[in-house]
């Protein structure tokens, strides 16, 4: 997929543009799980390593109930939808809140922990099979200005802002939301303030689960089904969450659009090797310059 | 004097008439033990089956990855989630000598160790910037990366497909499975007693005190990069002589095998097992690696279940299977020693009336035969400090002569402790210079700061939680030690005579300080007021050539506070070193100071004799108002 170096200006152009709106379509995905990373690390100052098996574990059950069963894409969607609500309920209620607050870096074990139980819970239930799940996606593609815009990335490009802009709703104008963010800044302070912690708590679980939920699906629906197919994904969406800053929402869509372009511009420009390395390199290079990301905050216990 | 007395006839008396108890007084019963249980597995091997000495052969190498995590994760408090890559290394440097040499396993661990300790490092480098959720992070990337470089390597690493491993040589000679078992039996043997004779000692104590509290590591000169650094390179070269056995013992190795999965997988072995014991990743291994294979019904469950019993390990035995049974062993093992049935605290016995003796006494201080006694003396040159646009100290010069003791006082945010950070080496200096003798401090870092002879406490105290106070006095003397690395890993006789001087001195230093009777007790059983003494014991035992003391009164009683601070002065003055005294306790300073210098809004404001000072209008002002 190496794009020619060579040729005439207006072919280089285009292949720059063309590279920036793949970058954006796939940044798009890659901010919206960042945001579920994002959220709580901010909240809850812990990282969830199962963000992408969780995800995953969601979309097992879309694509059961929708297609397997044939019940349509509605119900399966509302299925893995509570499913997801479920299984954020759980993770908080069984493991988060009983670790409590003490030790961080546990709590961040015990989430690589929950990873390996819900890879292999979803293999024994779902099978190791590679599933195509069919989504009710336009295809086919417009063509502006010699640039090739895919109609089902553009849909999801469109499902990624608007769950980004329902989530920066909630925060500003909900009482749940002012809560979570309050909780965020000053998790004693707010609860002296009568901030309901173990509430802000369970729905941060449970928000950040929908939103793995829908990235899972969208990125199945224009790959495929399988075993840890959220994994790749859920490196760069963690190195976008990074870029941003770990604990900025703003910071991760930006980061997850960022990480995106570089990327595609990395496939168009730069040798294979430089692609594969490129999250990780990210990675080093923000932690060891600017552990605080492009718009974080560093609180001094972390650093 | 009778407290160290009884106490050496206690460690050199019989305990007890049967042989049992007599074998428990033998320096190295733990390797005995170790021991014992090896040779146990040798006499069982025999009748293994080839697979079952296959699982037996993975819990040993998962042994010695668990211990790699002991020593970097329990004792130096870095976690790595990159020991996946660090096995590949081995791996992959082990195919490589037995591809391109005639060398066996001889040649390959020779090979792992270098490049295990060597990719550790590299590991290792980021930990020198970002504290352990963010390493972390990094470890993980690093891993990540690292197996892209192993799919990518495909003359090496055989790409996707993988490759087959050369049956193990060694010296020449093709092993059976069982044989295999045997050498990893011995290589964990060596191991283990490597790793434990680091843990104990300097080297140990070094990493115990970076992860409990790297500020008083490095006040005591305990470089926090070295040691973090250096950490990871040993934790590497043994994950790479493991990964030498590995290699062999599955036959057939694919850049897949070391995933983030796996990298995890020696994580939860040490953590489950106890990450504070060495033993403790025998049990993890065992648990892990082991356990499943015995229950060959569960089948693709056992993912599934070692995950969760890992997370319920988690939650409700926070130290680990042999941080179980170790609680179980000191509540109902032969030796139980009664629970503290409380905070322990002292009685003050010492008085000032002491301490303004000793100043009496060296009232004229000749510089000359101060420098001999060992003082040294403190100029500050217009040194200022800025956090932010917030000016806390704004132009300070003072000199302390060597042998002297000059109290620092002033009113809350006076300057005083950012002062003392800024001779540690804590704070940035924005302005001026601070020489300690001829020595210039700006370029060095804190840690280095410590052989200039600068010592200090803590006005909040910074102990070394799990320690007890022998261990923080033994701390306390990293930089004399009079032994290396090396000398303790071998046990060579630098160290034997190193650590009984060292255990004599923190003994006299105990004494000193009225701790001798709770050498043996863990600091977090100890009252406050203890606490601080230990505090201030751990600064005094390396006897400093200069001394900062950072209001070793507060939070005490006043009875308390004289009697610390007029058992230091007393020593201090014996040895003649030069000590600063931030207190806020004003008539304390005034009794026992040779010098008194007021600080208000970071400036000076009096720099004179007691009697002096104490008359000075504006110092009376700011300190009580006019």
């Amino acid at each position: 997929m190496r794009q020619p170096r060579v040729g005439s200006p207006g072919v280089a152009v285009s292949t720059l543009l063309q590279a920036i709106v793949n970058g954006l379509m796939t940044g798009s995905v890659y901010a919206l799980l960042a945001l579920s990373i994002a959220l709580i690390f901010k909240t809850m100052d812990t990282v969830n390593f199962a963000t992408a098996s969780m995800g995953a574990f969601c979309a097992f059950l879309f694509f059961q109930v929708g297609t397997v069963l044939g019940l349509g894409w509605g119900a399966g969607l509302a299925v893995a939808a509570a499913g997801a609500v479920v299984l954020g309920w759980a993770v908080e209620r069984g493991i988060v809140r009983p670790l409590g607050s003490g030790d961080l870096f546990r709590l961040v074990l015990a989430t690589m922990g929950l990873d390996i139980v819900l890879n292999n819970a979803t293999q024994i239930f779902f099978g190791s099979g590679v599933q195509n799940i069919n989504a009710p996606l336009p295809s086919g593609g417009l063509n502006v200005a010699g640039v090739n815009v895919d109609l089902a990335r553009l849909v999801i490009l469109g499902v990624a802002v608007a769950g980004a802009v329902v989530l920066a709703l909630v925060l500003r104008y909900t009482n749940l939301g002012v809560g979570m963010r309050a909780y965020a800044q000053d998790p004693q302070a707010a609860t002296l303030m009568g901030v309901p912690a173990r509430t802000v708590s369970r729905w941060t679980w449970i928000i950040s689960s929908l939103l793995g939920l829908i990235a899972a699906i969208m990125v199945a629906s224009v790959s495929v089904l399988s075993v840890g197919f959220l994994q790749g994904t859920f490196i760069s969406a963690f190195t976008a969450a990074v870029l941003g800053g770990l604990s900025s929402l703003p910071g991760a869509v930006a980061g997850g659009f960022v990480l995106g372009v570089l990327e595609a511009l990395s496939i168009a420009y730069a040798p294979r090797a430089v692609t594969i390395a490129l999250p990780v390199l990210i990675i080093l290079v923000v932690l060891m310059i600017r552990p605080a990301g492009l718009f974080g905050r560093l609180s001094a216990t972390r650093a | 004097m009778s407290a160290p007395d009884t106490r050496q006839e206690a460690a050199t008396r019989p305990g007890g008439r049967s042989p049992i108890a007599l074998l428990r007084r033998l320096p190295g019963r733990d390797v005995l033990v170790a021991l014992l249980a090896i040779l146990v597995v040798l006499a069982l091997s025999g009748s293994l089956t080839g697979y079952q000495a296959y699982v037996v052969t993975v819990v040993v190498i998962f042994t010695i990855i668990g211990a790699s995590h002991t020593l970097l994760f329990g004792a130096a408090g870095q976690p790595s989630v990159g020991h996946a890559a660090l096995l590949g290394a081995g791996v992959y440097a082990g195919i490589a000598v037995s591809r391109h040499t005639t060398f066996g396993m001889e040649g390959e661990f020779v090979a792992a160790i270098v490049v295990g300790a060597l990719i550790g490092v590299v590991i290792g480098l980021p930990s020198l910037r970002i504290g352990s959720l963010y390493l972390a992070i990094a470890t993980l990337a690093l891993c990540i990366v690292a197996q892209q470089i192993f799919f990518e390597w495909t003359d090496l690493t055989g790409g996707g497909a993988g490759t087959q491993v050369s049956p193990p040589k060694l010296f020449g000679a093709v092993y059976t499975p069982l044989g295999l078992l045997y050498t990893a039996l011995v290589v964990m043997g060596i191991a283990l007693l490597f790793a434990r004779n680091l843990l104990r000692g300097r080297q140990g104590r070094a990493w115990n005190a970076v992860r409990t509290s790297p500020l008083a590591a490095s006040s005591l000169g305990i470089s926090l990069g070295w040691q973090k650094v250096g950490a990871f390179g040993v934790s590497g070269a043994m994950v790479g002589c493991a990964g030498v056995l590995y290699a062999h013992a599955v036959n057939y190795v694919s850049p897949s095998d070391f995933s983030l999965e796996l990298s995890i997988v020696t994580l939860v072995i040490a953590i489950i097992g106890g990450q504070r014991y060495l033993w403790g990743a025998a049990l993890g291994a065992i648990f892990v690696e082991g356990l499943p294979e015995m229950l060959r019904t569960a089948g693709e469950f056992r993912y599934v279940i070692y995950g969760a019993v890992f997370v319920v390990v988690m939650i409700f035995f926070p130290e680990g299977f042999a941080g179980g049974i170790a609680a179980l062993w000191r509540r109902f093992g032969p030796r139980r020693s009664a629970p503290p049935p409380g905070p322990v605290e002292l009685e003050p016995t010492a008085t000032l009336v002491e301490a303004e003796l000793a100043r009496s006494v060296a009232a004229e201080p000749a510089p000359a035969a101060a420098a001999e006694r060992g003082g040294v003396g403190l100029t500050v040159r217009d040194v200022r400090v800025e956090f932010g646009g917030v000016t806390a100290v704004d132009g300070v010069t003072l000199d302390v002569a060597p042998g002297t003791v000059v109290g620092l006082v002033g009113p809350n945010g006076a300057g005083k402790t950012t002062l003392l950070n800024a001779v540690s080496g804590f704070v940035p200096v924005t302005g001026g210079e601070i020489r300690v003798g001829e020595h210039l401090l700006a370029p060095r870092r804190p840690a280095q700061r410590r052989a200039l002879g600068v010592g200090r406490t803590f006005q909040n105290l910074s102990l070394h939680e799990g320690m007890t106070v022998l261990e923080h006095l033994l701390i306390g003397q990293h930089a004399v030690a009079g032994y290396g690395p090396v000398g303790q890993l071998f046990r060579m006789p630098a160290y034997v005579r190193g650590e009984r001087l060292l255990r004599q001195n923190a003994l006299e230093t105990a004494e000193l300080l009225g701790l001798a009777d709770l050498v043996d007790e863990r600091v977090e059983n100890l009252a406050y007021g203890v606490q601080k003494r230990v505090d201030v014991a751990r600064a005094v035992v390396a006897r400093p050539r200069l001394l900062l003391l950072d209001e070793p009164a507060a939070g005490l009683t006043p009875d308390e506070g004289d009697d610390l601070v007029g058992r230091v002065l007393v020593h201090s003055r014996h040895v003649g070193a030069t000590v600063v005294l931030v207190e806020h306790n004003i008539e304390l300073v005034m009794r026992v100071a040779d010098r008194v210098v007021a600080l208000n809004f970071g400036r000076v404001i009096a720099d004179d004799v007691p009697d002096v000072v104490r008359r000075q209008d504006d110092f009376v002002e700011a300190y009580l108002g006019g």
